[in-house]
């Protein structure tokens, strides 16, 4: 095997993981063009063979020598995980610094060399940077790594940290002294990880094995931590007042929080008009930035020179925000806590469970946020569902498709309704309906693509046709 | 929506019926705020979720619609500011470009934060209906309501002011470059042709773009019309390239990737294309006067000036001549010189000819020195593939108009090798190389070989120099070995007669034997009959029987008239060594039996040929210093009853002494007469030759095709066509070739 730098740069620039536009990887390109050497450096660099996916059975089977197979099939993982999760890559995004200022910590590498973090990622995901952001680092903006020793193995951490896995850099640096690193700052699994490379010694199988698996363990890690974050210090912290604005002391108790929040959001729940004795209800939820802007909603808002945008002060000696001030609170344009609540678990760790109940809301909130994710998953729940949403008939199922521009719904009403079509007939909403197709049809005609469609439409003409000779 | 629900549709619940006006009354307060600059108050949040409502309640096109006139009024307000505040008549021409860039540069942060508000109008109903984003909805109404309002007033204004500041810089004042550059920016953004966004159309490539190039030719066209009239050559290079240099430099700060090639074209085009054939024939410090006084500095300017337009066609021709010109200048300088000569009427014709001799070896010289001047105008040129082949071409042209060219070369190589002592081997080679490369140029090589042969067999005979096979070695490598095999055939039967002559006998009698075909010298006719004095007639017999005895079957003929003698007499004073040819040999020898011969009794009794028999005696009888007959009457000329007799007080301080034979060394007219004719005869039988071959592996061929065939395969010389046709017709005359029955411009091959 052999160093060569150029190479190592190489695999890290082309992220070895990586597909092009065919869905070829790699691995599978030198697997297929007989580069044996170059499969197994691929492979020891973390390309992944599981052949239970199909980039990578593909190379199994194009493979030109058979000593290529079976240097793939040794390697087979076949476990299944997903290193690109959204999630995931948002984080490692933020690592390398997005276009919108969101960290407020900085760390002195060298003289030359600086890191800028996030306080709350920090304090998520490790006890000990925990313990250090309440303590004596509460009120430091610049953190000075004294022992230098220390300096590849935090830069390896903070990559584990922010869920970015580099194999090349474990090249560079001691086992043992990772392991103790990761000791000092109590990195459980962390630790387990590097303890168990150490005992792999030379089997570079096994390490590469372990590669993977130190990628899928720490997406496990990460998930748990973003879990428990979004459960005790976001939705378990939320504030529930009958004011719109929050008091100093309570914004006060949000900036002692180890969530470190560098932004409230406020959901503004109405009273049924009906109901006079209760009062409308603001719920306040302290989040951060750094995770909203996944959204495009957030992300315009925070970067248009709007007033949202001006309510930070900067610490321009380190170029990171300035947490010393106020925490500004910013509206959440939607109808209750609980569609908010999914709203953050989505964000968060890309939870997306949506109890049906709230899929509409869900549905809606994603279009006004233009997150096309979320309306999907919603859409998912409504179309897999075996019953429909409390209160809601399967017409305002097939108009909030329109609305929001959710095909699936659409055809997965036309389904129903089709499959169900001596019911429907007798119903009078769905003469109105019917019309309301005639309408939306005229104007689909006019748009280009609009065969597509035309499968559905002709469903529902069908239908209508049949209505008019039951009339 | 039909609400049966109360917990339903929170989202949409609380206005059953949105009320288009009290939204759109915020959302326009709100962009005028945007475009005042005062957005800092307002909320992202509020105002996007208007917008959405909006559109979501079917209000797209409503909306749309209100913030495209909004905008649009806003523009107009602007534009109408713009014209009221500036007469641009005053010095506020600056203020006035600073005033629309910085309101551009305002209208388009406020497009961009408006549209970010309308993203969901974008998204939603703008998407679906084809229609420009809201933000270039805004540029474009930037473009109609502001730029371009009542046909382009205020950017044709903004045209001529930009212009008028770049000319500034141009002429060397200070502009702000940033300003000009954002102003540019901005055409750049305006695009023109929206249903055709690909083609790239924009107000900057309809508009300034032409403009510019058109206001650039005037300016350039005025500045080298002006350094044009100071007729310097020199200055007008050393102007235009610093004014090319210095546009150069300027205009990449302002100009636009996509106008710069094109701006480089144009001033190339004026400052050079134009105007270079001009300036190079100007006397004053033109292209000839550059060539003749090796001005290397302003060729290599000229020359990287050309290469920018790629325009070599008028340097070549103007080149060319300059070249001819020099080179007809030596030939006349020749003549010059001969005149002197000429007056000088002691041994006229003879000094005369040694005067022509050194006159060809001073012109091949100052050709060498030429043509090494004009390797260092190439090195000036880039050493330029191109432009080397030009000045070749033009040293072949004028070379080969002399019609001795080849005579003076060869003569100047043998001049070379025979004074060869006289210089270190790298000098010798050095010129060597000068020469070939004169060879190179020369078109009838024949004819070369043809002297060179002469002039090397006379070498050879006399005494063969290492030199020779470097020469020959040279010229084989120029021009291949079919040319040289005959020369390398003289050497070899060189070396073989040194070998027989030593197995023969004697240190004596040496010999050499030449194969007829190699060598250019012909036994005389009557050599045979030649009579010899009784001694070298024995050694004559017995060499005859020897070579025979050696190589059985092969025929002898002696030429006499090469070789040379050393004969012992004592005289009055002394014992001399006489070194001589043999005629005079034979001539000293009769005088052991008689006193006095008449020439008519010496022909007679030698049967030398008269011409031959001549020059010997004017040799031993006339020749200052080599007297060793008395002649009656003491004259110069040599007539049939002059009484020759032996010169028994014959003195000269050395005991050797060697007599020369009075020579021709260079070729009178008639002889070089004969040379052609001869040269003639041989190119006969080389077409004929060249003629058969391609016939022969042809079949069939017409005319014309045949001709050009036939120029591919000679190189040794250029055959003119109607030399060809003539050739052929002698082939047809017997019988390799017959002309087609019914197509006479067809020929085909007879076996």
């Amino acid at each position: 095997m052999s160093d060569d730098k150029d190479f190592n740069d190489l695999c890290f620039a082309c992220r070895v993981n990586q597909v092009d536009k065919f869905d070829y990887t790699p691995l599978y390109l030198a697997s297929l063009c007989g580069h044996e050497e170059i499969v197994r450096m691929l492979l020891q660099r973390g390309a992944i063979c599981d052949i239970d996916k199909r980039e990578s059975i593909r190379a199994v089977y194009g493979a030109l020598t058979d000593q290529i197979r079976n240097l793939l099939i040794s390697y087979d993982i076949s476990k299944k995980v997903d290193t690109n999760l959204p999630f995931a890559s948002h984080f490692r995004s933020l690592l390398n610094g997005t276009s919108l200022l969101t960290e407020d910590i900085a760390f002195e590498l060298s003289d030359d060399s600086k890191l800028r973090l996030h306080r709350f990622l920090l304090s998520t995901r490790s006890k000990y940077f925990r313990e250090k952001l309440i303590n004596s680092w509460s009120t430091k903006d610049l953190i000075k790594l004294t022992d230098h020793s220390d300096i590849n193995a935090f830069s390896i951490v903070v990559d584990y940290l922010y869920l970015h896995h580099n194999p090349s850099k474990f090249d560079k640096i001691d086992y043992n002294l990772l392991l103790s690193y990761g000791k000092k700052i109590k990195l459980n699994e962390f630790i387990k990880i590097i303890e168990d490379l150490i005992k792999a010694g030379d089997d570079s199988k096994a390490k590469a094995k372990l590669m993977n698996e130190f990628q899928i363990r720490m997406f496990e890690s990460a998930r748990d931590d973003f879990q428990k974050l979004v459960e005790d210090e976001i939705i378990n912290k939320k504030i529930i007042s009958n004011k719109e604005a929050l008091t100093d002391d309570q914004i006060e108790t949000f900036q002692k929080s180890v969530g470190f929040p560098d932004i409230i959001l406020s959901v503004h729940e109405e009273n049924d008009e009906d109901d006079e004795e209760n009062d409308d209800k603001y719920i306040f939820y302290p989040v951060h930035r750094a995770i909203l802007i996944r959204d495009d909603y957030f992300k315009v808002m925070f970067s248009s020179q709007f007033h949202e945008s001006t309510i930070y002060e900067l610490n321009t000696t380190h170029q990171i925000i300035d947490r010393s001030t106020t925490i500004p609170t910013i509206h959440l344009p939607v109808s209750s806590s609980e569609v908010a609540e999914i709203i953050i678990r989505f964000f968060y760790y890309d939870h997306s469970e949506i109890p049906l109940n709230y899929a509409i809301d869900v549905l809606f909130a994603g279009d006004l946020l233009l997150n096309e994710r979320l309306k999907t998953m919603a859409a998912v729940t409504l179309t897999t569902s075996d019953s429909l949403p409390d209160g809601y008939d399967l017409y305002d199922i097939l108009r909030a498709g329109w609305e929001t521009r959710v095909d699936r719904l659409e055809h997965y009403v036309a389904k129903t309704i089709a499959n169900n079509l001596e019911n429907y007939l007798k119903d009078s909403e769905f003469a109105n309906i019917v019309l309301e197709v005639c309408e939306k049809n005229e104007f689909v005609e006019t748009l280009p693509g609009y065969k597509s469609y035309q499968k559905d439409l002709d469903e529902i003409e069908d239908l209508l046709q049949d209505l008019q000779l039951e009339a | 929506m039909l609400s049966n629900g109360s917990r339903k549709k929170k989202i949409r619940a609380p206005r059953k019926v949105m009320d288009f006006e009290k939204s759109w009354a915020v959302l326009a307060a709100a962009i005028r705020e945007i475009e005042n600059k005062n957005a800092y108050e307002l909320s992202f949040e509020e105002l996007y979720r208007k917008s959405y409502n909006l559109v979501l309640r079917k209000y797209g096109k409503q909306l749309y619609e209100s913030v495209k006139l909004l905008i649009g009024d806003y523009l107009l307000g602007l534009k109408d500011h713009l014209n009221k505040e500036y007469d641009l008549t005053n010095d506020n021409k600056l203020d006035y470009l600073k005033d629309i860039k910085d309101k551009w540069e305002d209208h388009i942060l406020a497009m961009r934060m408006i549209s970010d508000v309308l993203m969901y109008l974008d998204r939603v109903y703008a998407k679906e209906n084809h229609l420009p984003l809201i933000y270039d909805v805004g540029i474009n109404l930037f473009r109609d309501n502001l730029i371009k309002f009542n046909s382009n007033t205020i950017g044709n204004q903004l045209n001529m002011l930009i212009m008028d500041e770049i000319t500034s810089n141009r002429n060397g004042l200070i502009i702000d470059i940033f300003l000009i550059k954002s102003i540019i920016n901005m055409f750049e953004s305006l695009i023109e042709d929206e249903k055709n966004i690909e083609l790239g159309e924009n107000y900057y490539l309809k508009y300034f773009e032409p403009f510019y190039l058109n206001k650039t030719f005037e300016y350039y066209e005025k500045q080298s019309n002006e350094i044009l009239d100071l007729q310097n050559g020199t200055i007008y290079l050393k102007m235009i390239n610093e004014l090319i240099i210095n546009e150069e430099n300027k205009s990449i700060l302002y100009l636009p990737n996509i106008t710069y090639p094109k701006l480089i074209k144009l001033i190339d085009e004026i400052l050079i294309s134009s105007k270079i054939d001009q300036v190079m024939k100007f006397n004053n410090e033109g292209l000839k006067n550059w060539i003749l006084n090796e001005k290397y500095d302003d060729l290599n300017l000229l020359y990287k000036l050309l290469s920018r337009v790629d325009y070599f066609d008028g340097f070549k021709l103007q080149i060319n001549e300059i070249i001819l010109e020099e080179g007809s200048s030596l030939e006349s300088n020749d003549i010059v010189e001969t005149i002197p000569g000429d007056g000088n009427n002691k041994n006229n014709k003879n000094s005369s000819k040694k005067a022509t001799t050194s006159q060809a070896l001073l012109w091949i010289e100052k050709i060498i020195k030429l043509k090494d001047k004009y390797d260092l105008i190439l090195k000036s040129l880039n050493n330029d593939l191109n432009l080397q082949k030009t000045i070749e071409n033009s040293f072949v042209e004028f070379l080969n108009k002399n019609s001795k060219l080849s005579e003076y070369l060869s003569l100047f190589i043998d001049d070379l090798i025979k004074k060869s002592g006289n210089k270190s081997e790298e000098e010798i080679e050095i010129i060597l190389n000068k020469s070939i490369i004169i060879f190179r140029f020369i078109k009838d090589k024949d004819l070369f070989e043809k002297y060179y042969k002469n002039h090397l067999a006379k070498r050879l005979l006399k005494n063969s120099n290492d030199l020779e096979r470097v020469v020959i070695a040279k010229i084989k490598n120029e021009i291949g070995s079919s040319f040289t095999s005959k020369l390398e055939g003289m050497f070899r039967d060189i070396n073989l007669s040194k070998e027989v002559s030593k197995k023969f006998n004697s240190k004596i009698f040496e010999i050499n034997v030449l194969t007829k075909t190699f060598w250019p010298i012909q036994p005389t006719t009557n050599n045979e009959e030649i009579i010899l004095p009784q001694q070298l007639e024995s050694l004559k017999r017995k060499f005859n029987d020897y070579y025979l005895n050696l190589y059985n079957g092969r025929n002898l003929n002696w030429s006499f008239n090469f070789g040379s003698i050393d004969i012992r007499i004592k005289f009055d004073k002394k014992i001399h060594e006489l070194n001589m040819s043999i005629y005079c040999g034979i001539i000293v020898l009769l005088f052991e039996e008689n006193d006095e011969l008449t020439f008519s009794q010496i022909e007679t009794l030698t049967q030398i040929p008269k011409s031959d028999l001549i020059r010997s005696l004017q040799s031993i009888a006339v020749a200052p210093r080599t007297r060793i007959l008395t002649k009656k009457p003491m004259s110069k000329d040599i007539k049939p009853n002059d009484l020759f007799k032996f010169n028994n007080s014959f003195s000269s301080p050395m005991t050797k002494v060697k007599i020369l034979t009075v020579a021709n060394k260079i070729e009178n007219d008639s002889e070089r007469n004969k040379t052609m004719e001869k040269i003639d005869e041989d190119r006969k039988f080389e077409l004929d030759a060249a003629i058969v071959r391609i016939m022969k592996s042809r079949k069939t061929l017409r005319h014309n095709e045949l001709i050009v065939e036939t120029v591919k395969q000679i190189t040794r010389f250029k055959p003119s066509p109607q030399f060809i046709k003539k050739r052929i017709e002698a082939l047809l005359e017997r019988e390799y070739l017959q002309r087609d029955k019914d197509d006479r411009g067809i020929y085909h091959y007879l076996a």
